[in-house]
């Protein structure tokens, strides 16, 4: 081969070296520049106004363009299963969950005290629905109680017991009491078997009966 | 081997061979590169599976994300259930469904489960669409019940546990009544608003013999 073919060879090779030294620094620019995490901790999903959703080994949660979270879905920090809903400032107003395996579902006022209520009890996983004042003190409750029976009762502010009306198989009952606890009018079945009404006073003594 | 004269064609060589290498070295990084950082396909049909070190995991699919714990049982799921509704279920660590919020034919309905899966509280929209909440005992017999009548009043029930209604109060426009029956079903006390209009209070025996009333 002749000096000046060899020449024109080498130079023809140099030209394709710089070509492909470009094309490759080109690919790794733009795999440095458009390269995703790995998807094995995490998936981010993000909407123009800046929201997101990301999806993690535990569950979903959604954030809005505040970046506060406004509901999750998953395991909660407690590993318990539940689905919760967060007002704009981030605080918990609304959440169905297993307590320890236990099915709720909870409303929350802006203050965060539970405000109403519909769960299975932890002893007889009987049903009940709760409404309490901001206090987070009980005032009204349907439920099944401990010896299963139905019963509707409403509560003064101190927590008490003021009326309620449930039943068992053989009678239903109505009891209204005053602040100190005092049964003062009871309609419905007595314990006696007996079916009747009757006003006491202050002192629980009968003022009036029928029959 | 024909000498070359020209001093600078070697050294132009070397160059080439030095220039091969690093591109050589350029091109595996790229590889590399797509390699760890590849993505399952956005709009494809394979699940999105997301675990941790515990073995929790979630799986995102065409009908919905499942949430499975170290133990690999769901214990929650959102999406369209295996009857097609749209659902969110919430599984104890046993792996039993015990709560369950869901359209069941198009009508909403949130139910909770006792351990033994019987339906034991329930919150829903009858066929009137009027909300109901229902309470049930161990055995999954109605023992309460607060919903509205066909006649569209508001009623609290109490059941005994032969589901039978003990007794309810309700009321309609006119006034409101509470009737209290026996496990017969006989009315033993009446209280409130009559269908005449006015309002009293009446006590009967188990042969429905009034034994007092006022007025």
């Amino acid at each position: 081969m002749s000096e000046t073919a060899l020449g024109e060879r080498v130079a023809r090779l140099e030209r394709i070296a710089r070509r492909d030294r470009v094309l490759a620094l080109g690919a790794l620019t733009l795999c440095l520049a458009t390269a995703a995490a790995p998807a094995t901790n995490q998936l981010v999903v993000t909407d123009p106004a800046g929201g997101t959703a990301t999806l993690t080994s535990t569950g979903l949660v959604v954030r809005n363009g505040a970046n506060v979270v406004r509901s999750a879905f998953g395991l909660d920090k407690d590993r318990y299963p539940s689905i919760d809903e967060y007002d704009t400032s981030g605080g918990l107003r609304q959440s169905m969950y297993l307590l320890s395996d236990r099915p709720v579902l909870r409303q929350f006022d802006k203050a965060g005290k539970r405000r109403a209520e519909m769960f299975l009890a932890s002893d007889t996983q009987n049903g009940e629905l709760v409404i309490r004042d901001a206090g987070e003190v009980t005032r009204g409750a349907v439920f099944l109680g401990s010896q299963g029976l139905p019963e509707a009762a409403f509560y003064g502010s101190d927590s008490n017991v003021r009326a309620y009306l449930a039943t068992d198989d053989t009678s239903p009952y109505l009891v209204m009491k005053d602040g100190s606890g005092v049964s003062r009018l009871t309609i419905g079945g007595y314990q006696s078997g007996a079916i009747g009404m009757e006003v006491r006073n202050a002192a629980g003594t009968a003022l009036w009966s029928k029959p | 081997m024909e000498h070359s004269a020209d001093p600078d064609l070697g050294a132009r060589v070397a160059r080439l061979e030095s220039s091969r290498r690093r591109d050589r070295t350029i091109v595996l990084a790229v590889a590399l590169i797509v390699l760890a950082t590849a993505q399952t396909p956005g709009p494809g049909s394979t699940p999105v599976v997301i675990r941790d070190g515990s073995g929790a995991s979630s799986t995102l699919t065409g009908k919905g994300l499942s949430v499975r714990d170290a133990a690999g049982h769901e214990r929650a799921f959102f999406g369209i259930d295996a009857d097609g509704h749209p659902s969110v279920d919430l599984t104890d660590s046993a792996g039993r469904l015990r709560q369950s919020m869901y359209l069941l034919n198009e009508s909403p309905v949130l139910r909770q489960f006792d351990g033994s899966g019987k339906r034991r509280a329930e919150l829903r929209l009858d066929a009137n669409n009027d909300g109901e909440l229902l309470l049930s005992d161990a055995n999954e017999k109605l023992r309460l019940a607060l919903f509205r009548t066909t006649g569209g009043d508001p009623e609290l029930g109490l059941y005994g546990s032969d589901e039978k209604l003990r007794a309810y109060f309700a009321t309609d426009d006119d006034s409101p009544y509470l009737v209290m029956r026996d496990a017969a079903g006989t009315t033993r006390v009446y209280a409130g608003g009559y269908k005449d209009g006015s309002i009293g209070l009446v006590i009967r025996d188990a042969s429905n013999a009034v034994l007092w009333k006022a007025p």
